[in-house]
This record gives structure tokens, C-alpha cells and sequence, in this order.
């Protein structure tokens, strides 16, 4: 268990408050408010571009908001990382290639105010096997395990994972899941970005997803999957119009590509009720729940006024 | 302080493990200073002085093999280490601000050691003789004197694009030691040049020091404004790659 967590019971373990940050006229983040309390896990969701690398980096201390708060455990990033609360994975480099896995790990916890043995750290990553390695003659899975240790060198509080899994193979990345819940079940706080949505679905109790710099969707994947429309039904339905299934209940989104429409719907029975109801004989019917990839689409596309060949209906819940 | 103590320690073990570092540090000037040094006229007075060719030579190889030490312990270490997300690393630490760049000058500083004493060392076996006295004067000045180049290495290190920065340390290097006089006695035009470089006033004084002549307030000057030069330099630099976004 982690104890003497600093801010108090019940203080967040980061708080973003009408955070901003602009490059010349880009606005990479843009009046972001977002609050993870202590103990979750929370998947950090965008598409490129979106501003997670930004907002991490404003999370971490690396780089400044142009306008806007960031608090972590109710201090300001880089005193919250100084009084080690933080413990950080970075997504490339930050490793050094003439030392052995275990002196960098060495050094690494001597840089913590509560550090851990280093054989422990070794071991909480899986690589005891390759400590006395160097950086440099690691394979791409394990050069990641290495990263991981850097951030769990410590006792720290939350610990912040850019796309901890990118370039590992399926055995590599259950491995890694296996540590991490290890960490989270000690009661630290996680925020990961990842590309693999399956892995938000599986492994987060809480979901952000921000695109264009904004914040688009924040709960739990269930919570994401009912904005984006829990199931897809797609038909055949030969010279049908838009206008006509524009009335249907539950609707999402609709797209109507020749003659094949596919809605996307938070109740996926009443909205096919209501098309049999409405006397049409639609084929080829194909009803599926949404991943939370799908979602994570659709909100994302939604979001960004919907490509040339979607229409999207307003939300009419 | 444990981080920057524990930081400073794998940083020296690393440039002792580098075999370029120790190359460029000690096996090239000692054997520069051998090939000069052992040849039959070294016994010769340098011109215009008391001083004999072998004595002046062991002081250029050595502050020679500090500069080296000084400069590119740092400079390909900091533009790598900046490019490779390594310094980022470190600032998601509680390593205080300054650590980092305190650990480099420690290092530096530690491995110039080496470099000079084995060039006296060996000049000492060579039928070099001086007082105890002033084989401490010499060596301190050089040491001391290094750390303007230690600052140089930190603000090319931190200035430089990381391919462009063995470019710059074989200038600053064989350019500087080339009109400092660490090759060879200067005269004339290049002497004039010359003066105005560290590398030229920090091999001076030493060897003044050791020759008892008068130690110009000129020549300390000239080394201490690039030192404090240098370091501004580096410092602003330093704070550049810090406030980058």
C-alpha cells in the first residue's frame, strides 16, 4: 500500500483546469478540464494529433500551459515529480547505451526520495534475467520492460505510461498487463496513453478521450461505448432515402452508402423494431456491439464533423 | 545531493569506459609528448627563454590532454543524451535542476586528472626535474584552468547539433591547441593569435609557473573571461534546452 499520499484524502491525483497550450496559431491543447482521482486506472485516448503527447508533457512538467492549471496531488507538476509522486514512462529514448540494465536502474532509484531495492525493481518488471545488459543489446520488448522499471524505480504515487506497449508482441504485452496491475493493485494511480483500444477496454476503470486538443469523452469504456451508440445494425434496403430513417429511435449516427444503411444506436432492438414497424423488409441484416474501438471511431469521426461519405444525426437523447 | 553523488559516480565510470574519452585524454598526448619530447635536440633551451624544449613540451602535452579531457568528455555525451531523451528522462526525477550539469562538470574535472599526471608522470621519468612545489603549481593551474574548457564542452554540447558536434570539438580542439602552442613554440603572428586563446594562457602560466618568470595579470585575465564566458554561455544554453516548448 502506498500511504502518505500528500493533498489530503480525497484530493485528485491530477487536475486539469482550463489547460491550454498553443504553438504559434496551433492550438495543440485547448481548455482542457479533466480530473483522475487517486487509485484508477485511466486509459488516455486520442487520435494523432489530438494533444495527448502535449498534455502529458504538461502533466510531467516538461512543458508550460499557455493558459490553465495543472495539479498534480494538488502541486505543481515539477514539485509533485521532485517529492516523488511521479513515476513516468516515456513512449521513446531516455535510456542510456554504455551502462548495464542495473546500474541505470541503480541510479534511477537513488534519483527517488522513496526508492526501492533495485532487485525489487528488477523484478516487479520481469528483467531480472537481463540486468547486467546493456541498454543497447536489448530487444525492442525489452528496452520497454526497462522503461517501465525507470518509472516504478520508486514508491511513487501515480505512475504516467506513454504507449508503454508500443512495439511489443501479444506475450510481451500480457506480461507487461500483469505487472502493471501488480502496481495498480498496491493503490497507485495509472494514466496510460495507448494505441490499443483493446487494452483500454480490458484494462481501465476510467477512459479519457480528447481530440483536437479538446476533451471529448471521460468515464468508464461502457460510458464511451452508450456516447458513441452501443451497436451497429447494417441492411440492404433498395432505394431508401435518409429523410425516411432520419425519425428512427435511438439513432446515432446514419450512413447510407449505395444502398446499404448502417446506424449506429444506443438501443439497438427499438431501432429495429421501428424500421419493421415502419413497414420496411430491410436484407442482409447484421446487428454487432460496438468494441470500444469502434466507439472510440465513431465519437472521434463524429467529433470531427464526419467525413464525405457520413452524415451523422445529433444525439437525440 | 545522493542523485547528483550517484549520477556524478556512473557518469565517471562511463568516461572511463570509453575508449575514445581515454584515447583522446591520456594515450594520445603521452604518446605525442614521447615522440617530441624523446627526440635528441629537446635538451635545447626554447628560444629566447631558460627553458628547455623537453620541460615545454611536457607542460603543452599535458594541458593538452586536459583540454581534451575537459572537452570532449562533455560535448558528444550532452548532444547525444539531448537527442536520445535522456536528459528529459532525468527531469521526470528529483534530480535538482542544476544535477545534471553539475555531475558533468565533476566528471570532467576527475578525469582531467588523469590526463595531466601521466603526462608528468612520464616526463618525470624522462629526466624532467622539478621542485615539488612546482610540479603541484603546474598541475593545479592546469587542472584548474581546464574548467573553461569543461564549460566550452557543455555549451557546444547543449548549442551543437548532435551531428555537428565532433566537427566542432576537432576544431576547438587541434584549432585551439594549434595556436595555444600545445604543438609546438609560438612566435610572431600566430604567438599574437594565440594569446587572445585559453588554450594558449592556461599552458603560459603553467609554464611560468614553472620557470619562475613573472605571471602576467593579462594572461589570467584572458583565461578567466572565457571561463565566465563559457560559462554564461553554457548556462544559457542549459536553460534554453530547458524552457524548449
Amino acid at each position: 500500500m502506498t500511504t502518505g499520499v500528500r493533498g489530503g484524502p480525497g484530493s485528485a491525483a491530477v487536475t486539469f483546469e482550463n489547460v491550454s497550450k498553443h504553438y504559434g496559431q496551433v492550438r495543440a491543447v485547448n481548455e482542457l478540464s479533466l480530473e483522475i482521482p487517486q487509485g484508477r486506472t485511466v486509459a488516455f485516448l486520442g487520435p494523432n494529433g489530438a494533444g495527448k503527447s502535449t498534455s502529458i508533457d504538461m502533466l510531467l512538467g516538461l512543458r508550460r500551459p499557455t493558459a490553465g492549471t495543472v495539479r498534480v496531488f494538488g502541486k505543481a507538476p515539477h514539485d509533485a515529480i521532485t517529492a516523488g509522486h511521479v513515476g513516468a514512462m516515456l513512449q521513446s529514448g531516455g535510456l542510456l547505451s554504455d551502462v548495464t540494465v542495473r546500474e541505470l536502474l541503480t541510479l534511477m532509484t537513488k534519483l527517488h526520495p522513496r526508492p526501492l531495492p533495485v532487485d525489487e525493481v528488477l523484478k516487479r518488471a520481469n528483467i531480472a534475467d537481463i540486468g547486467e545488459r546493456k541498454a543497447d543489446k536489448l530487444s525492442g520488448g525489452q528496452t520497454q520492460r526497462v522503461r517501465f522499471a525507470i518509472a516504478i524505480a520508486g514508491d511513487s504515487d501515480l505512475i504516467v505510461l506513454d504507449e508503454p506497449t508500443t512495439g511489443m508482441d501479444v506475450e510481451n504485452r500480457q506480461i507487461f498487463w500483469q505487472a502493471m496491475k501488480a502496481e495498480a493493485e498496491r493503490g497507485k494511480t495509472i494514466l496510460f496513453a495507448t494505441h490499443y483500444l483493446e487494452e483500454a477496454d480490458q484494462i481501465a476503470d476510467q477512459v479519457i478521450v480528447i481530440n483536437k486538443g479538446r476533451l471529448l469523452a471521460n468515464g468508464t469504456a461502457a460510458d464511451i461505448k452508450a456516447q458513441a451508440g452501443f451497436q451497429k445494425i447494417s441492411f440492404r434496403l433498395p432505394g431508401v432515402t435518409r429523410d425516411r430513417l432520419l425519425m428512427l429511435p435511438n439513432v446515432v449516427t446514419l450512413e447510407i452508402i449505395n444502398d446499404r444503411v448502417q446506424i449506429q444506436t444506443s438501443d439497438s432492438d427499438k431501432t429495429f423494431y421501428s424500421i419493421l414497424d415502419a413497414g420496411y423488409r430491410p436484407e442482409d441484416i447484421e446487428i454487432t456491439a460496438l468494441g470500444l474501438e469502434q466507439a472510440f471511431v465513431a465519437i472521434t469521426q463524429q467529433d470531427n464533423g464526419a467525413d464525405a461519405h457520413s452524415e451523422v444525426v445529433e444525439d437525440a437523447r | 545531493m545522493t542523485g547528483v553523488i550517484a549520477l556524478t559516480r556512473l557518469e565517471i565510470l562511463r568516461a572511463l569506459r570509453n575508449r575514445r574519452v581515454m584515447f583522446f585524454t591520456i594515450l594520445y598526448p603521452t604518446v605525442l609528448f614521447l615522440l617530441t619530447a624523446g627526440t635528441a635536440n629537446s635538451n635545447k633551451m626554447v628560444d629566447g627563454t631558460h627553458l628547455s624544449l623537453r620541460t615545454y613540451f611536457l607542460i603543452a602535452y599535458a594541458s593538452f590532454g586536459a583540454l581534451g579531457a575537459a572537452l570532449t568528455t562533455n560535448a558528444q555525451k550532452i548532444a547525444t543524451e539531448r537527442k536520445e531523451g535522456w536528459i528529459r528522462q532525468l527531469r521526470l526525477t528529483a534530480l535538482p535542476g542544476n544535477g545534471y550539469v553539475i555531475s558533468k562538470i565533476a566528471s570532467a574535472t576527475l578525469v582531467t586528472v588523469p590526463a595531466i599526471a601521466i603526462v608528468f608522470i612520464v616526463g618525470g621519468s624522462m629526466g624532467v626535474h622539478l621542485s615539488a612545489a612546482k610540479w603541484v603549481t603546474a598541475f593545479l593551474v592546469l587542472w584548474i584552468g581546464a574548467l573553461a574548457f569543461t564549460a566550452l564542452g557543455i555549451a557546444i554540447g547543449y548549442g551543437v547539433p548532435q551531428d555537428s558536434v565532433q566537427m566542432v570539438n576537432i576544431l576547438v580542439y587541434v584549432g585551439g591547441s594549434f595556436l595555444g602552442g600545445q604543438f609546438f613554440p609560438l612566435s610572431g603572428t600566430l604567438e599574437s593569435v594565440g594569446k587572445a586563446l585559453p588554450t594558449y594562457q592556461v599552458r603560459q602560466l603553467a609554464t611560468d609557473v614553472i620557470t619562475g618568470d613573472h605571471v602576467p595579470g593579462s594572461g589570467i585575465a584572458i583565461l578567466l573571461a572565457w571561463t565566465v564566458g563559457a560559462a554564461v554561455l553554457a548556462a544559457r544554453m542549459y536553460r534554453r534546452g530547458v524552457d524548449a516548448g
